[in-house]
């Protein structure tokens, strides 16, 4: 065993109500730049839809993540030679239209123009160009509409659903959407780690946030390719790919990071969670299906002595495994098995993990009168999301896994529903739980920890000890003395 | 006699290694005059050497009659004679040369070995037409356009525009 800490995060999608004020907090932080307008490190997507950068899930096209050959797990964008062979004409990058050509508005106008009989407006102008320009997509730009002909019918799960499933999902008055927050997963296998012909990408030891170093980035974009997640970045001034990090600054410093802190419906948990490094690989390996299982299955229990001595061998401080003790997402994702990744089938192992979302009952049955316990909840067949489309989203295509949490998702539901409204009985609430296979303790520990917990019990931040990890590297003190100075490389003298 | 006995002697050596060594050249040395008109030796003043500027195809320097600034120097000694040469090499007050070497003059020497080596030269063949760099050039580019469009030819096109351009008119298929 060969333990490890990893900062992870889930997102509870039954609670965004997507705002994209966790957008908004991040561009404000990272990427008001000029050359990073086009950056979202954190976006909200509707779903159906097809997303940003547009149909990223189709690795078809973009050639992201891994892919099994025989006994051997190989980046989709190719081997290390054939990375090479493309190094200067990478075939696989978005182009700007499939992100959105950023734009702005010339508000001057406003206030500038001379005098006329029309009022004064702003035209839109490219923030490339800085010419006049048509808007035509934007990322987020079928927003809350999920019956879109365009957007919505072409996302790449929606696309392997049957047709008469097709046109359920987007009949009118049955039309349904979520919104799905996307960061970097900051994966355990991630794809642009092992794409980067530069060596500039690494998983910190400590916490595993994935990083680009800016000093040994040379914006070869391999990365931007290889993540199945399109979570990198080019950013055209700087010349360096750059990626979604965690707001590690903010988290040594003991706070959440932007998104998490600003997000309005308290939808995202964040802990640090402990896992066995060794079993990388196998997991990868596993067929599409068992891969939820898998990485759950790497996921270790900080309250097992064993694991606590393991993790002490393997130089994961104590502190940290306390913290894993107090980890929202240790529960979320091991102990209640609510929480699940997205797209597994990617096969980077990624370690942000999404509670599914439990659509709104329908109310058109039985001329407008709700039947709730009897039939919806019960008969996962009629949600109104296909149970195929959320295991193609949350579980590699398993459709076991994402109706075991929805009978979790409903069974908290109804006894919720039994405690606060009254109008359910209580053997309709233990047969929810039995079907559930939760007690009714956990069925309200799961309640607390989803509707009523403050900010400190949801964002558990790990102790990050830089003290000890600067150490490894160079004197702490020397390090504190110099710190602040910015970048320090020497000359580059060539003779 | 000692001019007779030297005209012969440096008569005889050019006549081995290169070709002809008429007049005045006689108190050049055309060898030294190659390694000057090539760069391999430095003119003392520090003036650019010929070759940068010009070609000699009669004697196989510079590819195809081609390099690039002046004018190709095999027929010069033809064409003007001995004074001639030796008028232009004084001064080298053509308008592009004079900012080279009116500050950096060729010294007497140097002119001489130069008078020398293009007196040897001046029999070669000028006939070069360009036309083979023409040729070769045209094979580069063919070849090199044909790997851009090979490597290339996979590439992502675009993803949104086709999507929508597909769904609303019913065209643009996404490769």
């Amino acid at each position: 065993m060969n333990i490890r800490a990893q900062v992870s995060s889930v997102f509870h999608l039954d609670k965004c109500i997507g705002c994209h004020t966790c957008s908004i907090a991040c561009k404000n932080l990272w990427t008001d730049r000029k050359g990073a307008e086009y950056m979202w490190w954190n976006n909200v997507e509707t779903k159906p839809g097809t997303g940003y950068p547009t149909k990223w899930e189709d690795q078809e096209r973009y050639n992201g993540g891994w892919e099994r050959s025989g006994s051997q797990l190989n980046l989709k964008l190719g081997g290390r030679a054939s990375l090479i062979g493309k190094i200067f004409h990478n075939p696989s990058l978005p182009t700007m239209d499939d992100y959105y050509e950023p734009f702005t508005y010339r508000y001057s106008d406003l206030t500038s123009a001379p005098a006329g009989d029309d009022q004064p407006t702003a035209r839109p102008v490219s923030m490339v160009s800085g010419k006049p320009m048509k808007i035509e997509a934007g990322p987020n730009w079928d927003d809350d509409l999920s019956g879109s002909n365009i957007y919505a019918a072409n996302d790449p799960g929606v696309v392997q659903l049957s047709v008469e499933e097709q046109q359920q999902l987007f009949a009118i008055e049955k039309m349904v959407f979520f919104h799905l927050p996307r960061i970097c997963n900051h994966c355990l296998n991630a794809g642009c780690v092992a794409s980067c012909p530069s060596g500039a990408i690494y998983k910190r030891g400590e916490d595993g946030i994935v990083l680009i170093n800016q000093d040994k980035c040379r914006g070869w974009r391999m990365c931007v390719s290889a993540c199945p997640y399109k979570k990198t970045y080019y950013g055209w001034s700087s010349g360096k790919s750059e990626k979604c990090i965690l707001c590690y600054p903010r988290q040594e410093a003991g706070e959440a990071p932007g998104c998490f802190h600003s997000c309005v419906g308290r939808i995202r948990f964040l802990g640090v969670l402990l896992y066995d490094a060794d079993r990388i690989e196998s997991a990868a390996m596993q067929g599409d299906k068992e891969l939820v299982a898998a990485q759950r299955e790497m996921i270790l229990d900080p309250f097992d002595p064993q694991v606590i001595a393991e993790a002490k061998r393997s130089g994961v401080p104590e502190e940290v495994v306390k913290a894993a003790q107090k980890s929202p997402v240790y529960k979320f994702v091991k102990e209640w098995g609510l929480a699940l990744p997205l797209h597994p089938e990617f096969r980077t192992l990624p370690m942000l993990f999404y509670v599914p979302p439990l659509l709104p009952v329908l109310s058109m049955d039985n001329l407008g009168k709700q039947k709730l316990a009897d039939d919806f909840f019960t008969t996962l067949e009629r949600a109104r999301l296909p149970m195929q489309y959320l295991a193609g989203l949350f579980a590699g295509g398993n459709e076991e896994e994402v109706k075991a949490v929805y009978r979790k998702l409903i069974a908290v539901r109804l006894q919720r529903r039994h405690l606060s409204v009254g109008d359910l009985s209580a053997e309709e609430a233990a047969k929810a739980c039995a079907a559930a296979e939760l007690n009714s303790e956990t069925v309200d520990a799961i309640y607390r920890m989803t509707a009523l917990t403050r900010i400190k019990e949801r964002i558990v931040i790990p102790p990050m000890l830089r003290e000890q990890a600067i150490e490894a590297g160079m004197d702490p003190e020397q390090y504190k003395q110099e710190m602040g100075f910015g970048s320090r490389l020497p000359p580059k003298r060539r003779w | 006699m000692t001019r007779r006995a030297m005209h012969c002697f440096t008569l005889l050596a050019a006549g081995l290694l290169l070709f002809s060594a008429p007049a005045l050249a006689q108190s050049g040395d055309p060898l030294r005059g190659e390694a000057l008109f090539v760069g391999t030796i430095s003119f003392s003043n520090g003036g650019a050497p010929c070759l940068a500027c010009h070609a000699i195809a009669g004697h196989e320097l510079g590819y195809a009659s081609g390099a690039s600034y002046g004018p190709d120097l095999t027929a010069l000694f033809a064409d003007y004679g001995e004074e001639g040469v030796v008028g232009v090499l004084e001064d080298l007050s053509f308008e592009s040369m004079n900012a080279i070497y009116s500050e950096r003059p060729l010294t007497e020497a140097e002119q001489a070995d130069l008078v020398a080596f293009f007196s040897s030269v001046s029999q070669g063949e000028t006939a070069h037409t360009g036309l083979a760099l023409a040729l070769h050039t045209a094979m580069a580019t063919v070849f090199f356009l044909v790997l851009i469009g090979l490597l290339g030819w996979r590439r992502l096109q675009g993803v949104r525009k086709p999507l929508v351009e597909r769904t609303r008119y019913g065209k643009g298929e996404i490769a």
